[in-house]
């Protein structure tokens, strides 16, 4: 009995060992697979070799680590403030008894290029500082090539010059700058006035100059926006009537030119804007030329207070006194 | 000249223009504003920047029919002027032919992206004359010019009328010539600057 059960395992085990060729395994090695029948389940077996049939360099087979959350980007630094390079007095703060400022600070002419090409430039009155018609002295005094800029559209003039933008009538429809150093004021004192050419003005924008007149000259600029530069060297202007210019382009050099008045060397700039309001309108020059300005310094205007006023410094003038500037 | 002048204002018809329409009344246009008492407690403005200026709708059926006015009862006062290809995008105002010696250079026109320039030269004066269609941001507490009125006003060059007709924004400037002239004297006054301008026409354009 013992005996043959021994048989029988033993023809178990050959039975086993005989089943060995069908018994395998992906990757074996083998070639002699068996295509796969139709309509069995499941994707086909490799037809050939695998490296790793088994997965065990399958990354996706590591261990599920918590995913981290990604840190926080870290926030933009703060730009570093431009410097401030000049200094001006609040929109409307005019000299006082000098007339009543607007209080309008909208910025007419954005994007212009600042209409003097490269000097120093002091917005401030040209009647109500040294060397004016009120004050008299010398315009070259050095005390003129100071900031803080101050405005002076809206000054009081004797001829009937309005504007809807100012307080009160008979006023000044532009924006009056001192340009360059007390020296280059002396030197363009002694030069005759055809050689003048010390300060440049320049377009502010692309643009039609459309009229050369006595002592002006016109630019339409392609906004629709008129530009007056008074007081240019006449004899000396680098534009014709009806010359097309691209903002920056030389139009000529500041003077006194005034026709048969005499004036201080300053340029007078005014801005018509045609508006909703039905018509052209001399509009405010300040705001516009402060961010200009600035542009052009690659800096900044740092607005101050004038906490100065020397009210006895005031003149009265009398009724029949003539300021035209 | 007559005659070619007549067929090219009969074939620019279509493209809209026509004399100003009836004036009504004007407005004093040296008036003044009440003045405003600034407090020294307010806070001071800063610079503020103004809205985009947007493009006038043009009434160019109203610009037809002045045209056609004009060119029914006077036709050889109304000007034409060669616009090339660029018509204006605004009908063309400008003083009567009547007081404009053809072909001399004494009127230049410039037809403009937004508008048109014309230079008149004259003797005491000449006229600088914009038209736009861009109108920018009403100024606080400006009044509204009203269609038919004019604003005259003195300036540093001489003198100027602006006023609003078909939807644009016109300017027309008084240059003084006179060399010597102070600027306290303007070379006109507003009684003929408001008649100068009165005598303006719609133009054709070709």
């Amino acid at each position: 009995m013992r005996r043959l059960g021994s048989i029988l395992c033993a023809a178990l085990l050959l039975g086993l060992g005989g089943c060995g060729d069908f018994v395998r395994y992906p990757g074996d090695g083998r070639r002699d697979i068996e295509p796969t029948p139709d309509g069995a389940p499941g994707p086909p077996p490799p037809s050939v070799p695998v490296d790793d049939p088994y997965g065990t360099d399958d990354p996706d087979d590591d261990p599920v680590t918590p995913q981290e959350p990604e840190p926080e980007p870290e926030p933009e630094p703060e730009p570093e403030p431009l410097p401030i390079v000049f200094q001006y007095l609040p929109v409307g703060d005019l000299i006082p008894g000098s007339g009543t400022g607007t209080t309008d600070a909208t910025v007419y002419a954005p994007d212009i290029t600042f209409p003097i090409a490269d000097s120093p430039t002091y917005v401030q009155s040209q009647v109500w500082r040294l060397g004016g018609r009120v004050l008299g002295g010398d315009q070259c005094d050095p005390s003129n090539f100071e900031y803080p800029w101050q405005d002076n559209f809206c000054e009081t003039r004797s001829r009937t010059s309005n504007t809807p933008l100012c307080p009160l009538s008979k006023v000044h429809q532009g924006l009056d700058m001192r340009i360059g150093t007390p020296a280059e004021c002396l030197q363009l004192r002694s030069l005759p006035p055809s050689e003048r050419t010390l300060h440049k003005a320049v377009a502010v924008e692309d643009g039609l100059i459309e009229y050369i007149g006595r002592y002006w000259v016109r630019l339409r600029g392609e906004s629709g926006t008129l530009y007056n530069y008074i007081h240019l060297n006449m004899a000396r202007l680098e534009v014709a009537e009806l010359d097309t210019v691209s903002a920056g382009d030389l139009i000529g050099y500041v003077s006194n030119d005034f026709g048969g008045t005499p004036t201080t060397f300053h340029l007078h700039f005014e801005i018509k804007v045609p508006t909703e309001e039905g018509s052209y309108l001399h509009a405010p020059p300040y705001t516009s030329l402060i961010e200009a300005y600035a542009r052009r310094e690659s800096g900044r205007g740092e607005e101050v207070i004038n906490d100065v006023v020397d009210i006895a410094s005031i003149p009265v003038l009398p009724d029949d006194f003539e300021i035209i500037e | 000249m007559k005659t070619s002048l007549t067929l090219s204002i009969a074939a620019l018809a279509l493209t809209g223009c026509g004399p100003l329409a009836p004036y009504s009344e004007d407005r004093d246009a040296a008036e003044t504003p009440e003045p405003q008492q600034l407090s020294p407690e307010a806070p001071q403005a800063q610079p503020e920047p103004a809205p985009q200026p947007r493009r006038a709708e043009i009434d160019w059926n109203a610009a037809r029919t002045d045209f056609a006015a004009v060119q029914a009862e006077n036709p050889d006062a109304m000007a034409v002027v060669a616009s090339g290809p660029n018509a204006p995008p605004v009908p063309v105002i400008l003083p009567q032919m009547a007081g404009i010696a053809s072909n001399d250079g004494s009127l230049e026109f410039r037809p403009l992206g937004d508008g048109y320039f014309a230079l008149v030269r004259g003797e005491t004066y000449d006229m600088l004359i914009n038209g736009t269609d861009r109108l920018g941001p009403k100024p606080p507490g400006a009044p509204t010019l009203d269609e038919n009125a004019f604003r005259f006003e003195e300036n540093m060059t001489g003198a100027q009328v602006s006023f609003k007709r078909y939807g644009a924004s016109y300017l027309v400037e008084f240059a003084c010539k006179d060399p010597d002239a102070r600027v306290t004297d303007p070379c006109i006054d507003e009684t003929e600057a408001l008649a100068a301008v009165r005598d303006m026409l719609i133009a054709g354009t070709q």
